[in-house]
């Protein structure tokens, strides 16, 4: 089949998903971009060019102050997830030979439970009559509930590590289970204890998966709404509270849709910056 | 035009920078069994699938029996192909599998079956139409593929590497029934394979591929005994190279005088030679015989010998030769004492009639050019 | 070593589950407090459900949109996968990338930007809506299962097929689609189970007829009605599970078919 038969065949297939899909999601995010140029006087909303929604993003200190705290929560669950998720995933890919694919089902199925329900189990756990309050009572180490646990910014992260670790240990078990086993044992023949041959080989060879859970995990988790509204109380609100308030009581389209394209901005440039300057840390390691 | 079945003319094939065939003349002949002989990533593969339109040519046409298929998909084309991987339809019997491509052909079920039962005859298989793939050894696979294309009756049979998979005793049995069905059915079986052996033994004509270009296309004996360029002797069978100088040329005979072995009568090369020209000879090792040392002969020392039963391979080397010479020596199972052992000293005689001149290796990369059919 | 780092792995698993349980447990608490102590064992809360107002209905929006999600995403997401997985094209990397892009955008963002154009070309908000916005953001989902499945399968059957004279279409219907079926049933449980699961886009889009998650999520502010939430959430959990291990053990018989004929 010649080129151009090829590629019309090809895009005649791919067709419904483009409309849906990518015109879809190109749609809405032009019609965000250009909505955030615009301004709205209470209930009415203009098209028109001005960029003061994009000045109050970025110059009004209450929304720096909590695109710092998203960008720091976001920063640690993904850190953590990826750290905790590595042994993990390292097990599966070397440890276990033939059922892979139950640990795999095993570890993954958490996250395929409905989102709502898991952060639901957080607010049952750490609430004021809540397991753990309750528990400690019972069992007599307090006598009054603590209420430190819950409606704060370290209750979201806790729960948002909670919830997104499972999704770094896919990624990284890719990369591992791509390597080709050998290179361990040559570097073990060439000299090399176990952990500086995981330090000189395996590490870096599953970086590119390491790199890809932490993008992965730290974009969704910088704009998440869920988990702050149910759980973060008036100090834990993040980004994707606030956009969401724009959209209804608050009313003004234009400063939602300037934040949510500054939001989507600044989580993919903080993820890449964090990505590249771990690399130029690896590689100084060498 | 032309007469041959099948005509290809210039095609070639390239991927992105990497040109995988360079563009390749062949003819091949009706009825013919036809190797393509390669090592691996030679193009070979990709040849065959050109003309099976499995691959589309980034230049050149393809013909067959008079018409140009080159614009044709490979389900409107006469062809057939028999997978390296088999590619057997998991999901359907044996008796389905077979009766696949007659799907489009509206034969009553009772024909069918019968074509079905006709192609499990032939390929040694009766009884199996209701049988699972998954049930089967890699050789009865390898004969239900190729009933699978054989039923369609078409004019050309595509064979990539078949046998590649498949242990040696069983490659054997199985060679012998290609053969045997290629002579029974008639058609033209163009065969692509890496071993060379197996291409000498079943084929019409074979033409060595290296690197995207066809070396040289000659029938078997002729590939072996007269090898147009080293990569070509090199690459089938064993083969010795000797440097010599050209003592005297006439049109009948050339005396090559060779370090080592003396002057020797050689038959005429393609090229014009005069003498001081500096060439390459060469000789199989089958052609050298080993003779009990004497003064009169060049003198040998037996440097390692390998044994493969009715024959040994001995390297013998001497202070004027850099290589050490290769010779099969046909071993006399009624001697005891018919061995030489490394360190002894023995004379060489060599048929000098099967010897062949090559072009000169300093000319480096020319060995082997487009070369057409001859 | 590797005894620490199973003990590690098995550590992580209680861990991740222990929420999950909590739930699960205190589905069956006779009481409307979660909290210890145990107060006793019922079924009671599950009894309830049926009566409860608005589930019925918000369960049934749930399936209607989780269904017609399925089916469109998979069948779509088939073909793409197909035209990724055998054919070249210009602008294969931007296609496979932006077609995988949904699932790296905060939910929100998508949600928000969804309510602006629905809003904006007055479209009223309706399970349409909702069933529109979950079809764009499980596509990746399904195209994923089926590029794999794809590619696992490999093109040689297919070029069998078509060498012994059958055309594109027809080889697609008698070989790929028959080998590709443990596949889709996979990608239609998995679409399935995310767009019934989904809370965020199904809360912006729907108004007045919420899906199960929105329900749940309305009653959950209610402290004597989190009992039932937890019932719900456990029968929710159930057939999460099962879904998605039902199309985990597909997925894996339709590439253990596949491989079934090559030597």
């Amino acid at each position: 089949m010649t080129g151009r038969l090829q590629a019309a065949r090809a895009y005649l297939l791919l067709s419904p998903v483009i409309v849906t899909v990518i015109l879809g999601l190109v749609g809405c995010l032009g019609l965000l971009a250009v909505s955030s140029f615009g301004t709205q006087h209470y209930l009415d909303f203009d098209f028109g060019f001005s960029w003061a929604s994009y000045e109050q993003v970025f110059s009004s200190p209450g929304i720096q102050k909590l695109m710092l705290r998203s960008a720091w929560i976001a920063a640690l669950v993904a850190l953590l997830s990826v750290l905790l998720a590595f042994p993990v995933a390292y097990f599966v890919a070397f440890d276990v030979a033939g059922r892979r694919l139950f640990w795999l089902v095993i570890l993954t199925l958490p996250s395929w439970i409905s989102y709502l329900l898991r952060i639901l189990s957080w607010k049952l756990i750490l609430g004021y009559k809540g397991v753990v309050n309750s528990g400690l009572i019972g069992a007599g180490i307090t006598d009054k509930p603590l209420e430190f646990l819950l409606y704060n910014p370290t209750s979201v992260a806790i729960a948002l590590a909670h919830a997104w670790a499972p999704f770094a240990i896919l990624p990284i078990y890719v990369s591992l289970q791509r390597m080709d086993r050998s290179l361990v044992q040559v570097a073990g023949d060439l000299g090399d204890g176990p952990f500086r041959s995981f330090c000189r080989v395996t590490l870096p060879l599953a970086l590119p998966g390491v790199f890809a859970a932490f993008v992965l995990i730290f974009i969704p988790v910088f704009g998440d709404y869920v988990t702050p509204q149910l759980i973060g109380g008036p100090s834990g609100v993040m980004v994707g509270v606030f956009i969401a308030m724009q959209f209804g009581a608050s009313n003004n389209v234009p400063l939602g849709g300037a934040l949510a394209i500054a939001t989507m901005l600044v989580a993919t440039l903080i993820a890449c910056l964090l990505v590249l300057g771990t690399k130029r840390l690896v590689r100084a390691f060498r | 035009m032309t007469d041959a079945f099948i005509d290809i003319r210039g095609l070639e094939k390239r991927f992105g920078a990497v040109r995988a065939v360079q563009p390749s003349d062949l003819r091949i002949g009706s009825g013919e069994f036809f190797s393509l002989l390669g090592p691996s990533g030679c193009g070979k593969t990709t040849l065959l699938r050109m003309i099976g339109g499995l691959e589309h040519p980034s230049g050149g046409k393809v013909f067959i029996d008079g018409s140009d298929v080159t614009r044709l998909p490979s389900y409107r084309r006469p062809t057939n192909m028999v997978f390296q991987s088999y590619a057997i339809f998991p999901h359907l019997t044996v008796g389905e599998n077979i009766a696949y491509g007659l799907a489009r052909k509206r034969l009553t079920p009772a024909r069918r079956q019968a074509e079905v039962e006709r192609m499990l005859a032939l390929i040694r298989l009766p009884g199996f139409a209701e049988r699972r793939p998954d049930q089967l050894s890699g050789g009865q696979l390898q004969r239900i593929a190729l009933a699978r294309a054989l039923v369609l009756k078409p004019k050309v049979l595509l064979l990539d590497e078949p046998l590649a998979a498949l242990d040696k005793k069983l490659r054997e049995n199985m060679q012998i029934e290609l053969r045997r069905l290629q002579r029974e059915v008639g058609i033209t079986f163009i065969l692509v394979t890496h071993d060379q052996e197996e291409a000498l033994t079943l084929s019409d004509r074979i033409a060595v591929m290296q690197e995207g270009r066809i070396l040289q296309c000659s029938a078997p004996r002729e590939l072996y005994e007269r090898p147009i360029s080293r990569a070509v002797a090199a690459f089938v069978g064993e083969m010795n190279f000797l440097p010599g100088r050209v003592t005297k040329a006439n049109g009948t005979q050339v005396l090559v005088e060779v370090a080592g072995l003396g002057p020797l009568a050689v038959p005429p090369a393609a090229c014009k030679l005069d003498a001081g020209d500096a060439i390459t000879l060469a000789l199989r090792p089958e052609r050298l015989a080993i003779q009990p040392a004497s003064a009169d002969r060049p003198v040998f020392e037996v440097r390692e010998s390998t044994y493969f039963g009715n024959r040994t391979l001995y390297q013998l080397a001497s202070e004027h030769l850099a290589e050490p010479l290769s010779v099969f020596h046909a071993n006399d199972l009624e001697r005891a004492d018919d061995v030489f052992e490394p360190g002894a000293r023995v004379g060489l005689t060599a048929d000098a009639a099967a010897a062949v001149i090559l072009p000169d290796v300093a000319a480096g990369a020319r060995d082997g050019g487009p070369a057409s059919a001859t | 070593m590797k005894r620490l780092r199973k003990a590690y792995v098995l550590l992580y698993i209680f861990v991740l589950y222990l929420p999950i349980a909590f739930i699960v447990l205190f589905a069956f608490h006779d009481s409307v407090y979660v909290s210890f102590p145990w107060r006793g064992f019922t079924v009671k809360w599950f009894g309830q459900l049926f009566e409860a107002e608005g589930l019925i209905a918000s369960l049934e929006n749930s399936l209607i949109v989780a269904a017609i999600t399925a089916v469109w995403t998979t069948a779509t997401a088939t073909l793409a996968a197909l035209a990724t997985a055998r054919l070249e094209f210009p602008g294969k990397r931007a296609i496979t990338l932006a077609l995988l892009l949904p699932l790296a955008l905060p939910t929100v963002v998508i949600g928000v930007s969804l309510l602006t154009v629905f809003s904006l070309l007055g479209v009223e908000l309706s399970l349409g809506t909702v069933t529109l916005a979950h079809c764009l953001f499980c596509t990746p989902f399904a195209y994923g299962v089926m590029l794999s499945q794809f590619q696992g399968l490999g093109a040689n059957l297919e070029q069998a097929s078509m060498d012994l004279g059958e055309p594109p279409f027809r080889t697609f219907c008698r070989v790929t689609l028959p080998l590709a079926w443990p596949g889709i049933l996979s990608s239609l449980m998995l679409t399935f189970t995310v767009s019934f699961d989904e809370f965020i886009l199904a809360f912006f889009l729907s108004s007045n007829s919420p899906t199960l998650p929105v329900y749940m999520w309305s009653q959950m502010r209610f402290p004597d009605r989190l009992p039932l939430v937890l019932a719900l959430a456990t029968l929710v959990i159930l057939f999460s599970i099962t879904a998605v291990v039902g199309s985990q053990l597909l997925r894996r018989k339709g590439g253990r078919q596949a491989t079934g004929s090559a030597a």
